[in-house]
């Protein structure tokens, strides 16, 4: 595993390969868009799809939190797919199994009654969360005065290379007022960002993230001509 | 096909029948008398081995009285039996692949009912029919139904099914050519081997057009018999196994005209490309000189293109040329082709949507806008036209690049034999298996073992075994064993009786709107604004629109102003640019035959021995060719490489269409990314493909590791990646037909990306926890014998295995290079680099100044 770090607002930050991200001062984990129970939801829709996509993602979960051992795991919103279904309860006993605190930015899909998520032990804040110089919301919308740390669009950048080539992967993006997170989730899809200058980008392979934010040098160089 | 045919078709003496000196005419004869025509020999035959009761496949022409030819027969079967004529009940059932054919052939049977006095009513029963025309066929189901194979599982869905069949004696297939390699084809398969157990005397009559293997073809229709041993080693074909029948040919041949539109200099012509609109101008004096012409095109795109261009060179053909394609809403086709019918139009642009249908009279002459990609396709468009009598079918070919032009003298040499591709039939089809399932289940329910005999009788399932049967029922009743946990595939289960049924009203409901087997990609519909609907058009088209942007659609410059409900609301436009959609399918593959007689063509392309004007026109380009690298010899495979900017390029040209290039190519660049870590991108077109990579590419050390051998070709294949992925997406296909993904309730569709990301999340689930999955297993052997096409693929590497290899090195791009260089779509990459090295090489690379 190979991990990013990168400082922001005076405040340093570790990118994770599972597509998470560490606050190491408060030791806070924060993951986005985790879309559990996604497939029940479609199944109720009339789409009849099995599972098995929810354990992988909480099993990542597990591994994260062994390895930080954070105080705080942050969700960014969108944690669990609308209205409740089966797959919750798996979720609740791993919620209940946990040490740290759990704390969730509600997001356009986490429309549970507040009781499930007391019951899960979970802190939720509706909007934004402040803390240090930033501030923590579900849909990146710039904060005066703060950093914004935000998830919800699951953002993705396509690298272009010679004869050729190209490679779409999920990505972290830092622009000058705030930050997107890549969806944590299985199979949800990637919103294709096009970065400007100077803002920063990072990718995730399986087993690293990587510093990609020069490969849209050409973009930067052709602007800066104008 | 091999060996014996099922029947020589030598009818009886006719002193056999004749007992008193002379056999009486039949109705049909008389009738035929009455109104002055002379029937053809092929309609006598027709007819009296129906008289006789026999099966058979009558192979007619369009436009050749073949409709008259099998509802004769049912006439004069029915006048004979005199005790059953007046009873009410359906009596024979006519399958037609297109809904707009139904009513003209009720009509004709309508017309031949009356005129020989039998007093039985005629029905159509398609998508089309309206709910009130159903519930009083419900009813009572006319003596003479023509309908479609969705329309007739959906009446196996009914309860009481059994009973709206038990007078039926006759079961005929129209254009069977064209369901037969298709599922619709195996749900006419199924429906029959039901019919044939409730009605074992049953007359089944197929009708096709010419392909080249008639006798499979009628073997597939008339189904095997389930208790004669199969002898599958055997290289002959199995008579015994297969149910006899009669091979009634039409020996009508009009002789084709064709006509190729030479560009005026070739050197100026274009070396890529596929529009072909710099020969507009010329095509006018073409389309002048007729009453009607039918303009083919291969894609719909290319149809919009073409009929706007044709306005903007020629505005006075404003009103006297009309669009005609599959998208365009069915009320629009409708009036093209009720004008066209009365010569009102010069000219129509169209699609395959024009292949099948009514003949139209006025059309005179019919032109094909690029390579028709085979024979078979190329003779029915050019049948066509030339329905006057004393009128032959005349075709103009278009080239769209130089090289066509090669491919317009190998066509020319073809129509001039009686050669015609093979219609392969699908086998083993378990999605539509499934489906056929619990469509019985829905209706009256069935009872498995007895089931399992009937559906070993379709010559599609007829390797069907046990152990297969045993887990298709366990797909229907529980899910399988990776869905066990859920509901929502229980949808079938066994009464106390041993009947299954489903007994869910939701599950039913649901299922009847699911019958068919044609996936649609989720399109929308297009609306103005003001109401007015005009076609449909691809999700994926749509949405990469904003409000304000101006497309071309049916012909017409629109303004997209939003989309809500499924439905992408326009208006219209003034602007005279705009994009032209896209819609998915539509590049056809090259079929083998005339892969073969193409590559004959090249080796021959020399001024000496080419006669075909074609071949004379484009002589500067192979002399070209000839001077830059070579042109091949049959025993030659050429390969050809070149360094440009982009990058390392190596062409190769086994010239056997883009379907086995995609293939060949993907296998040579997993096998050369086993010599060292490097990333290809892959093009291809008819003749043949390039790998291009940012780093030389070890060619010469790949020949000699024996590049092209068909040694652990299925292995090689799998690991290309391509092979996954091409079965990830014929999945889909199999999903929704399987009944695993369900698209919505009519108005109410699932999101294209819904649909396919679950049927991408099954896949995934199947590949994890039950590789054994038939579905799963079907979408590999598709991907493998329907899409690669397995067998043509080895055949062409061991073909290639008897060919030198030529390695040339030319300075700039050939006339053989170019098209593929050119027409380069992006996206197909092949690598055995790590991702991180692959990321760091694209972020270095573009930090050197």
């Amino acid at each position: 595993m190979s991990l990013a770090e990168v400082m922001v607002a005076g405040e340093r930050l570790l990118l994770h390969p599972y597509r998470a991200l560490y606050w190491p001062r408060l030791r806070w984990l924060v993951v986005s868009d985790l879309h559990l129970g996604k497939a029940a939801h479609f199944r109720k829709a009339g789409a009849a799809l099995p599972e098995g996509q929810d354990e992988a993602t909480l099993k990542r979960l597990d591994l994260l939190v062994g390895h930080f051992r954070p105080e705080r795991l942050l969700f960014l919103g969108d944690l669990f797919h609308s209205h409740h279904n089966n797959q919750w309860e798996p979720f609740l006993q791993w919620a209940n199994a946990q040490t740290m605190e759990l704390h969730l930015v509600v997001g356009n899909h986490d429309i549970l009654p507040e009781e499930y998520y007391t019951e899960a032990g979970l802190r939720t804040t509706i909007g934004t969360l402040s803390e240090g110089p930033f501030a923590w919301a579900h849909e990146p919308v710039e904060h005066p005065g703060a950093f914004s740390l935000a998830g919800h669009i699951h953002p993705g950048v396509v690298l272009h290379g010679a004869s050729q080539q190209r490679i779409k992967l999920p990505c972290f993006w830092f622009g000058e007022k705030g930050a997107i997170l890549p969806a944590f989730g299985m199979s949800t899809g990637l919103f294709r960002l096009r970065p400007e200058t100077p803002d920063r980008v990072f990718c995730c392979t399986d087993r690293a993230v990587m510093d990609v934010s020069n490969s849209f040098d050409r973009a930067r160089k052709w602007k800066e001509k104008e | 096909m091999k060996g014996q045919p099922p029947d020589k078709g030598i009818l009886p003496k006719r002193s056999s029948k004749r007992k008193n000196g002379k056999a009486a005419p039949s109705p049909v004869d008389r009738w035929f008398a009455e109104q002055g025509w002379t029937a053809q020999p092929f309609q006598h035959e027709t007819w009296q081995y129906m008289s006789l009761q026999r099966s058979g496949l009558l192979n007619a022409p369009t436009g050749t009285g073949k409709t008259y030819a099998i509802w004769g027969g049912v006439v004069n079967a029915a006048l004979l039996d005199t005790a059953r004529a007046k009873a009410p009940g359906l009596r024979a059932i006519w399958i037609t692949p297109l809904r707009a054919l139904a009513s003209e052939i009720a009509e004709s049977a309508q017309r031949m009912c009356e005129a020989t006095g039998l007093p039985w009513t005629v029905g159509s029963r398609t998508g089309d029919t309206t709910a009130k025309q159903r519930a009083a066929q419900k009813k009572q189901l006319p003596h003479l139904l023509v309908t479609t194979p969705e329309s007739l599982h959906v009446l196996l869905s009914q309860k009481g099914s059994a009973t709206l069949f038990k007078n039926l004696d006759w079961f005929v297939a129209d254009e069977w050519h064209e369901l037969l390699g298709s599922k619709r084809g195996v749900q006419v398969e199924l429906a029959l081997s039901r019919l044939k157990a409730l009605r074992p005397r049953i007359g089944i009559w197929g009708v096709s057009a010419t392909i080249g293997n008639l006798e499979e073809a009628m073997a597939v229709l008339l189904g095997v018999d389930p208790d004669a041993d199969p002898d599958l080693t055997s290289e002959e074909f199995p008579t015994g196994r297969y149910d006899r029948g009669v091979l009634v040919r039409a020996q009508i041949s009009k002789p084709i005209e064709m006509h190729t539109l030479l560009p005026e200099r070739v050197e100026h012509y274009p070396w890529a490309g596929h529009l072909g609109l710099k020969l507009a101008k010329q095509l006018l004096p073409v389309i002048e000189a007729s009453t009607s012409t039918l303009i083919f095109t291969n894609t719909r795109a290319q149809a919009e293109i073409w009929y706007h261009h044709l306005l903007e060179i020629a505005p006075d053909l404003a009103g006297a040329i009309a669009l005609h394609h599959g998208s365009l809403d069915r009320k629009l086709r409708e009036w093209v082709e009720h004008a066209l019918d009365e010569g009102r139009l010069k000219a129509v642009v169209c699609t395959s949507s024009l292949d099948l249908g009514v003949d139209f009279r006025p059309v005179e002459t019919v032109v094909q806008v690029g390579g028709p990609k085979g024979v078979a396709r190329f003779t029915q468009r050019a049948g066509r036209s030339g329905h006057r009598p004393d009128a032959v079918p005349r075709i103009w070919f278009l080239p769209t690049h130089a090289l066509e032009l090669v491919e317009a003298a190998a066509l020319r040499t073809a129509i001039g034999t009686n050669n015609v591709e093979p219609r392969q039939p699908m086998v083993r089809c378990f999605d539509v298996l499934a489906q056929y399932l619990v469509t019985l289940a829905v209706g009256d329910g069935f009872y498995p073992n007895k089931l399992f005999r009937e559906v070993r009788s379709t010559f599609c399932f007829q390797g069907i075994n046990a152990e297969e049967w045993a887990w298709m029922l366990t797909f229907i009743t529980t899910g399988g064993s990776s869905l066990q946990a859920y509901d929502e595939f229980r949808k079938c289960a066994m009464d106390e009786d041993g009947l299954l049924r489903v007994t869910d009203r939701r599950i039913a409901l649901r299922h009847r709107m699911s019958i068919g087997t044609i996936v649609s990609g989720a399109s929308l519909s297009v609306k103005y604004l003001s109401g007015g609907h005009i076609g449909t058009i691809e999700e994926n088209f749509i949405n990469r629109f904003r409000a304000g942007d101006v497309f071309w659609f049916a012909g017409r410059s629109l303004e997209f102003v939003r989309v809500r409900d499924l439905t992408a609301f326009v208006v219209k436009s003034k602007a005279t640019k705009g994009k032209i959609p896209s819609w998915q399918g539509g590049r056809m593959p090259l079929s083998s035959y005339m892969a073969h007689i193409l590559r004959d063509q090249f080796a021959h392309a020399s001024p000496t021995t080419g006669a075909a004007p074609e071949l004379i026109a484009v002589q500067p380009l192979i002399e070209r060719q000839r001077r830059d690298s070579i042109v091949p010899a049959e025993n030659e495979l050429l390969i050809e490489r070149f360094k440009s900017r982009a990058g390392h390029h190596i062409v190769v040209y086994p010239f056997e269409g883009r379907v086995v290039h995609e293939t060949i190519a993907a296998l040579l660049a997993f096998r050369m990314s086993l010599l060292k870590p490097i990333t290809f991108n892959m093009a291809m077109n008819d003749y043949g493909f390039e790998l291009l990579s940012d780093q030389p590419i070890p060619i010469e050390e790949a020949i000699d590791n024996d590049l092209f051998s068909d040694a652990h070709l299925l292995d090689d294949l799998q690991r290309s990646l391509n092979a996954t992925e091409l079965a990830r997406r014929r999945f889909r296909d199999i999903a929704t037909i399987g009944g695993l993904v369900f698209e919505g309730f009519p108005g109410r569709h699932m999101k294209e990306r819904h649909v396919r990301g679950n049927s991408a999340l099954f896949f995934e689930v199947f590949s994890e926890h039950e590789p054994d999955h038939l579905l799963l297993r079907q979408a590999y052997d598709e991907a493998f014998n329907v899409q690669l096409d397995l067998p043509r693929l080895q055949a062409v590497l061991q073909r290639i295995a008897g060919q030198r290899i030529v390695l040339k090195d030319p300075e700039r791009f050939t006339p053989f290079a170019f098209p593929i260089v050119v027409d380069r779509l992006s996206g197909m990459n092949l690598t055995s680099e790590q991702v991180e090295d692959r990321i760091r090489k694209m972020t270095e690379k573009l930090e050197k100044p």
